[in-house]
């Protein structure tokens, strides 16, 4: 009995970037959405930390598959959030090539710019697949309001990190 | 972490050993998005069996948790004093003294119309049959504009029906879960109304265009639409019963628009119409 909660715990540590994923998306729509809709996208705080430091813990399938669970919940064609999140984590492997070792001021720059590229084409995907332009200025104001809380869950998903030693574990694991 | 430092991203040499098939595999992941994307927007797999499964699994583990949670508000309630109580009971009386002169009041204008209507010779309209639901989840989003209530299959919704107020019409179920269904909103960029506008009866179509205002998608020929009109669904098609308000026309730099009687951003409950294609 004593090995099964071990070995549980050791699932949830393993699987603690997913579930932060997961976790930013329902604290948007059970709790933020009434007074500040962060929007869809929030749950790119999640994986552009969790990319960033153990990549090994959020490999490519699990966000192809987070996609579709909000492509689900959000009732959007399925595949085309998990192609923006795709193109986000392809843009993070690129940035990373650049950074060695960053600073917390270069990751939200950093982190602004992916947002923003990643906003504006789900803005031009969806218009390509309605056939039809969606309303563009929403689109700053949730940009804005994502930037400016990323602070936040950085500090919120660096506690977490650094509390179950995630990236030790990640170069252990070769997913 | 640190937060000293800013450099520009380019003075860092690149890490060639970085450079590895991972790229290869989210590039391969991203056309198979493309191809899921391609098979859902031309229908050729049933994506609302998978959104339909996949809800069902995430509300019945919602209601595992919740269920299992102990109820605070049954707690809270034991604390309540007595005097509390005595002063509730005398609200409670006074608002149903006043809803029973309501319903008196009522009562006599449903007779006065019987009356007036059987000197009109009128055909009595069928009732409307709805269920009251409780707005779950609020779903919108930039893209996509829809709710999830907490009637499914459990209270005879199907797919097609109307959901409304008092004040006007909200949008139409379009999935329908166990316990639970969805809304599409009138805003919605693929909602498409059949209506009439103002005294006029002038036949159009009202599209939603993700924005708080709908546009019309089409207008009967050489028809002038003026401001402060309403806008009513005409009943074409047998998607809607007819007359059920929608907004107020209102004209901008030439360009009319119309303005949705519901607040879509502060709804709480709505009603579901049971009876759709009864009347039609």
């Amino acid at each position: 009995m004593l090995n099964f909660f071990i070995k549980f715990k050791q699932i949830i540590i393993y699987s603690l970037p997913s579930l932060f994923v997961i976790l930013f998306t329902l604290f948007n729509i059970a709790v933020s959405k009434s007074f500040l809709d962060f929007g869809l996208f929030i749950a790119l705080h999640g994986i552009f930390f969790w990319f960033i430091h153990t990549p090994n813990l959020l490999p490519p399938l699990i966000i192809l598959i987070l996609g579709l669970l909000q492509d689900i919940i959000y009732l959007l064609p399925l595949g085309s959030t998990s192609l923006i999140f795709l193109l986000s984590i392809m843009l993070i492997q690129i940035y990373k090539e650049f950074f060695l070792e960053p600073s917390f001021l270069e990751t939200w720059i950093s982190f602004s710019i992916i947002f923003s590229v990643c906003i504006f084409s789900s803005w031009a995907l969806f218009s390509l697949i309605n056939y039809n332009i969606t309303p563009i200025t929403p689109i700053f104001f949730e940009t804005f309001i994502n930037i400016l809380f990323f602070p936040f869950t950085y500090v919120f998903s660096y506690f977490f990190l650094t509390k179950f030693q995630l990236e030790k574990i990640n170069k252990k694991k070769n997913v | 972490m640190r937060f000293d430092r800013l450099m520009f991203p380019l003075l860092y040499k690149r890490n060639k050993n970085i450079y590895s098939s991972s790229i290869l595999t989210i590039i391969f992941l991203m056309i198979i998005s493309v191809i899921i994307i391609f098979f859902d927007t031309q229908n050729l797999i049933k994506s609302s069996v998978v959104r339909n499964k996949v809800l069902n699994i995430m509300f019945l583990s919602k209601d595992f948790f919740s269920s299992s949670l102990p109820n605070f508000l049954k707690l809270k309630e034991h604390f309540i004093s007595k005097k509390q109580l005595i002063l509730e009971n005398e609200i409670l009386q006074k608002e149903s003294k006043e809803y029973g002169l309501w319903e008196l009041k009522a009562k006599r204008l449903e007779i006065e119309n019987k009356i007036l209507k059987k000197e009109l010779s009128i055909t009595p309209s069928k009732i409307n049959k709805y269920v009251t639901a409780k707005i779950f989840v609020d779903t919108k989003s930039l893209f996509s504009k829809s709710i999830l209530i907490n009637v499914g299959k459990n209270m005879n919704v199907q797919i097609g029906q109307s959901a409304a107020t008092s004040k006007g019409l909200v949008g139409s179920i379009v999935e329908v879960y166990d316990n639970y269904s969805r809304v599409l909103l009138i805003t919605d960029i693929n909602s498409k109304i059949p209506v009439r506008v103002g005294k006029k009866n002038i036949k159009a179509i009202l599209s939603g265009k993700n924005k708080k205002e709908l546009e019309f998608a089409y207008f009967q020929d050489n028809q002038i639409i003026n401001e402060n009109e309403t806008v009513f669904t005409s009943g074409d098609g047998g998607y809607f019963n007819s007359g059920i308000p929608i907004g107020i026309t209102r004209i901008e730099n030439g360009k009319t628009y119309v303005i949705p009687t519901n607040n879509l951003e502060e709804l709480q409950y709505l009603q579901i119409f049971l009876n759709n294609f009864k009347s039609f």
